[in-house]
């Protein structure tokens, strides 16, 4: 009886107070791929996301936080399910994570118009930076057409005029290299798709000998993608005709897999575990100490992620209640991100810098990626002209 | 198109299709000739690989990764088979398809626990590294003639083994009619061992040889086993040798169709048509061809009817 008396005067306290309410606590569901074969990106991030979490001695604005992760298993139906039940039994106060596009689109369909937060460090599905951009998400990362846009910028620069593109065919594999196609502009000398479940690439390989253009740029970042770079290197073509990517294809999370067939593998990526800033340097030698190898550019995402929320709910005093307002704080929030100071564009997307990679074997016999280049300085990608958002 | 893009496309095709036979000649036998529905073959082909890769890492031998892969995949098949599998042949096909499905999610597991989920890297023996010169301008990559020869031995040695020896006549009697053989005083259920362990092998070596060309990784079984199993209904459940021919059929059918489809429709369709309708059309191909040869003759190529 008296602890129902006591929950009662609670409760009317609260309505009395109304308003703004600073929370005592903070949940964090967090959505990423552990089975399959992108678990190994997976692992990776929950890994640097828990690092960071350390490094803020579990508190996120210093509230002490909570992470619940869920497996979305690549599948968007699953993703959406973990969704509904991280925000509804786990009562998460925001969404973060997210690997693959296709199933953050699926769970922002199904929990933006519910008013959820989702502070993510994964891929923005294209709709989501263009036209439906939103007040309640926001993304450490990137849309993928943007490197793809840039390699294209940049292989024109490099006096490159008859490029063959291959991809996955699915709708981040087509945007990819549409983004591609647009950096370059003109006439592609040959396109292919491939099947998602494809690991024979003899076919292809042969048409482009056949074709023999001046340079490759391919999007197929699944497991599939070890057994085209491997097949490329073995018939040769990796001498004859340079080979162009993003860097999370051939990152530390791949090189197990690939072994020297990812040695100088040229790739364009938003970040580096080179970068010279205080941030990417106390997170990469962290990360090393604690898990014995290079973080990859998925990892930094997800250590950028817990940065940016822990800056948005200390900007906000602990107020969880009001989500848009907590993205604002985020989109706004001066954190010390790995890749040094980033803004976010109105569709709250960063606006960062690109640089080229170079897979190297380095003089301890480890393979690393060389960063070589600044490919661009202060890219916005190329749907925030499509978002109506204005702060 | 020159004569030597024809003849590389006609040689890839001819490669896949060897590669799939690998992989199809040991369901094709436990289907066949046990009634067995594996759904776990994969698994064996993913273990072989696995093993493979870690002894080549350790001793840099390809052919003791070899040998390790192919013993590692015969000892799991026997010991799966006397464990889990031998009370299901007489229970219907439903019941084998669950376990062996259940048996897909536990090897995935255990080899993610062992090896992590990131993969190995495997590389072809050193004097098989480089390309061959077939032709003037037809380089070919070595490996992947070795991958074909093997498949090619393993026809050749299969056939000898069920039509010229006394365990094969064993083996082809207790598919017909396991009851009699066993009342001849045959121990039937050593054979169903022994076809068991023979068509993990032929996974495990299937695992082992393409671990160079592929990604070593968790779940690579399952990425392949629709095909095996289009192979070995199209061939006829239980006949290695129309499994042999299928595998040919279905690997030329789907390089061709990737690398000429394209060309094809580009003679009279705009370029960002061919680009989307190409990839969805190419990947129908096998299963068109599948159709066709069913409704021609719904036991398979070289099947007997039942």
């Amino acid at each position: 009886m008296r602890a129902t008396r006591l929950v009662v005067a609670y409760a009317t306290l609260m309505l009395l107070a109304g308003g703004a309410q600073a929370a005592d606590h903070i949940t964090i569901g967090y959505s990423t791929t552990l089975t399959g074969p992108l678990a190994v990106e997976g692992e990776q991030m929950v890994n640097a996301f828990s690092l960071a979490l350390e490094h803020l001695d579990n508190k996120l604005g210093g509230l002490p936080a909570t992470l619940v992760i869920a497996d979305d298993q690549a599948k968007p139906q699953v993703g959406v399910q973990n969704a509904h039940r991280l925000l509804e039994r786990d009562k998460a106060d925001l969404l973060a994570g997210m690997l693959l596009s296709n199933v953050t689109e699926a769970i922002l369909n199904a929990v933006l118009p519910e008013g959820a937060a989702v502070i993510a460090s994964g891929g923005v599905p294209a709709p989501y930076a263009g036209k439906d951009c939103s007040r309640n998400f926001i993304s450490t990362f990137w849309n993928t057409d943007t490197p793809y846009e840039q390699i294209g910028l940049y292989l024109k620069r490099q006096g490159i005029k008859r490029p063959y593109v291959i991809g996955l065919n699915v709708q981040p594999g087509r945007d990819a290299l549409n983004g591609f196609k647009l950096g370059m502009g003109g006439e592609m000398a040959g396109e292919t798709y491939t099947r998602v479940d494809q690991s024979e690439f003899a076919s292809e390989l042969t048409d482009i000998r056949r074709v023999a253009p001046d340079a490759v740029v391919w999007f197929n970042p699944g497991g599939t993608g070890i057994a085209f770079l491997k097949q490329y290197v073995q018939a040769g073509l990796i001498n004859s005709v340079p080979l162009y990517g993003m860097t999370i294809q051939t990152d530390e999370s791949k090189f197990p897999a690939l072994g020297d067939a990812a040695i100088g593998v040229k790739s364009v990526g938003n970040w580096s575990p080179e970068l010279d800033n205080d941030s990417n340097r106390h997170f990469v030698a962290a990360y090393r100490a604690k898990y014995g190898r290079l973080p990859t550019t998925l990892g930094a995402m997800a250590y950028d992620n817990a940065l940016l929320i822990d800056a948005a709910v200390r900007a906000v005093g602990g107020d969880l209640s009001d989500k848009a307002k907590l993205v604002a704080a985020a989109r706004r929030a001066d954190f010390a991100s790995v890749r040094g100071k980033i803004r976010f564009n109105n569709n709250n997307v960063p606006i960062q810098n690109f640089y080229l990679n170079v897979v190297e074997k380095g003089p301890d016999g480890v393979l690393r990626n060389k960063l070589a280049a600044t490919v661009a300085s202060e890219v916005s990608d190329p749907h925030a002209k499509d978002c109506p958002l204005t702060w | 198109m020159s004569a030597a893009f024809v003849l590389a496309q006609l040689l890839n095709g001819l490669q896949l299709g060897l590669m799939l036979f690998l992989l199809a000649a040991g369901l094709t036998l436990i289907f066949g000739i046990m009634g067995l529905v594996n759904l776990a073959h994969g698994s064996f082909y993913m273990i072989g690989a696995f093993v493979a890769a870690t002894l080549q890492a350790w001793t840099g031998h390809f052919a003791l990764a070899l040998a390790g892969g192919v013993g590692a995949a015969i000892i799991l098949g026997i010991a799966v088979e006397s464990a889990l599998l031998r009370p299901l042949y007489r229970r219907g096909h439903l019941d084998q398809v669950l376990v062996t499905f259940g048996l897909i999610l536990f090897f995935n597991e255990a080899t993610r626990l062992l090896w992590g989920s990131g993969g190995l890297s495997m590389q072809p023996p050193a004097v098989l590294a480089s390309e061959i010169q077939l032709l003037p301008g037809l380089p070919y990559p070595s490996y992947r003639l070795a991958i074909s020869g093997v498949g090619c031995l393993v026809v050749v040695l299969l056939s000898l083994l069920l039509g010229r020896t006394r365990i094969g006549m064993l083996i082809r009697a207790g598919a017909r009619d396991h009851a009699m053989v066993s009342a001849l005083g045959v121990n039937i259920k050593l054979v169903y061992s022994l076809v068991f362990g023979l068509g993990a092998m032929l996974a495990g070596l299937a695992g082992v040889m393409t671990g160079p060309i592929i990604a070593v990784e968790v779940g690579m079984g399952e990425a392949i086993l629709i095909q095996t199993f289009v192979v070995v209904v199209l061939g006829g459940i239980g006949s290695v040798k129309g499994s042999f021919v299928a595998a040919l059929a279905v690997g030329l059918a789907d390089s061709l169709g990737r690398a000429f489809l394209p060309l094809l429709l580009g003679g009279f369709l705009a370029p960002t048509t061919v680009s989307a309708v190409a990839p969805a059309a190419a990947s129908t191909v096998i299963y068109l061809l599948m159709a066709a040869t069913l409704l021609w003759r719904p036991q398979g190529l070289l099947g007997h009817r039942r």
